[in-house]
């Protein structure tokens, strides 16, 4: 009974079309859970029953049907398989770099600072560490020393005034040469393109470490020379202290070249020299120093009278002319 | 080793005098002699003169007799610069040796 009860049912209503009514009523009793294998078992009967070829109408109808779903039902499935799979890679992998890029960010936040030619700056470093920075400079600090060192680089010169840590080393990274102290005050000149990195102690003791091999430890008044093409260094005392005057504005030659005294000044006033003419004697070296209070023109009138040239400038241009290629 | 120079400033200013040659300092010593070099810092230490020159041409290491008590500022460089080749000249606040060979008006 209960078999013909279900047959009937669904092979009246597939038969033929019904008043809205009923249809809704059948309908609603198929999809209802009750008896839910006997009715699909049936439903599956009657389409067996069918004698019908599925053609191209078939296929396109039931594309359309899956159109109208909006999602093809096989992809689905394999989705929902593989979400928790997924999450359980994934989850771990965004919590491990959310972490790491949050440890490292509060750890290695560097600040670049760059000083253009023609200026100069001082800085007061997390640690109360002030440092001077000449024109044409870049020091790259952390924003807060968490490391066990305080490290910092520089490309150029410098004036450190360290505050003393006993458990923290200040280091100054200049490529070939790294300075180490505890709380001291030094001068580093390391611009690139200088033969040699300068280091002077106006106060205290620093280890300076060469190409992470030999050690030296100079103290106050000392000027460790390191000479880049030859990987060799000098030590020398210095009686007049004015390596470090440039932090008042003061220039200080000794024993530098034309070119070598050209590169600082246009440095110091941002300006360039244009037609140096093939300096004859490019080997020969002056001594000479000047207070903050001269400017370019005067400094170029002093150094032409000692060398023996003349120039012009036109706006940040100089040209040079020596009296021996006249 | 160390020189000590003692540095009087006399100002002898007759009317008429030239404004550079008006402020000549007078230096004395207790030492028989001293490097140019250490003359040179002195004189810097002591006075408001800079000193330019050049080591290619000049020997600062050159030991320098100094038998008189005091010398005045041009007195020393000729001291100095005695048998040389060189020579001093001021230029406002500075002082620069330079060859007195190659002397030549600019052109």
């Amino acid at each position: 009974m209960n078999k013909n009860y279900f047959s009937e049912i669904i092979n009246q209503f597939f038969k033929s079309r019904h008043s809205k009514k009923t249809e809704e009523k059948i309908q609603q009793w198929i999809i209802d859970e009750e008896n839910q294998d006997k009715k699909e078992k049936e439903i599956f009967n009657f389409w067996q029953s069918l004698d019908m070829e599925t053609d191209d109408n078939v296929y396109e109808s039931w594309n359309k049907m899956n159109d109208k779903r909006n999602s093809k039902p096989s992809k689905r499935i394999i989705k929902a398989f593989r979400l928790p799979k997924v999450a359980a890679i994934l989850i771990p992998l965004l919590l491990i770099g959310g972490l790491t890029f949050y440890l490292t960010k509060s750890h290695v936040s560097n600040i670049t600072l760059t000083v253009p030619y023609g200026e100069q700056k001082k800085i007061v470093l997390p640690d109360e560490s002030v440092i001077w920075l000449n024109s044409g400079s870049t020091l790259v600090y952390p924003e807060k020393f968490n490391n066990a060192t305080r490290t910092v680089q520089l490309c150029g010169e410098a004036y450190f005034a360290v505050i003393k840590d006993n458990s923290k080393d200040f280091i100054v990274e200049t490529g070939e040469l790294n300075i180490r102290v505890i709380g001291t005050e030094f001068n580093v000149n390391a611009y690139p393109d200088n033969p040699s990195i300068l280091t002077y102690v106006k106060k205290g003791k620093v280890e300076i470490v060469i190409n992470n091999e030999t050690k030296k430890i100079i103290s106050t008044s000392q000027l460790l020379t390191y000479n880049k093409s030859v990987s060799s260094y000098e030590i020398i005392q210095v009686s007049e202290e004015k390596i470090s005057g440039w932090k008042n504005g003061d220039l200080f030659f000794e024993k530098q070249t034309l070119p070598e005294i050209f590169k600082i000044l246009e440095r110091k006033f941002d300006i360039r020299f244009e037609t140096v003419k093939t300096l004859s004697d490019d080997d020969r070296i002056y001594t000479i120093s000047f207070s903050n209070q001269e400017n370019i023109n005067n400094i170029m009138d002093i150094l032409g009278e000692m060398a023996r040239f003349s120039y012009s400038i036109d706006h940040h241009k100089i040209q040079v002319l020596m009296e021996t290629d006249r | 080793m160390k020189l000590k120079f003692t540095l009087f400033i006399i100002l002898i200013h007759l009317s008429g005098w030239n404004q550079t040659i008006a402020f000549n300092p007078r230096i004395q010593t207790d030492m028989e002699h001293a490097t140019i070099k250490q003359i040179f810092n002195e004189i810097e230490k002591q006075t408001t003169y800079r000193i330019g020159y050049s080591e290619t041409d000049l020997d600062i290491h050159k030991n320098i007799n100094l038998p008189a008590l005091t010398y005045i500022l041009t007195q020393l460089f000729s001291l100095m610069l005695k048998n040389s080749g060189l020579e001093y000249m001021i230029k406002d606040d500075y002082i620069l040796i330079v060859s007195n060979d190659k002397k030549t008006g600019p052109a």
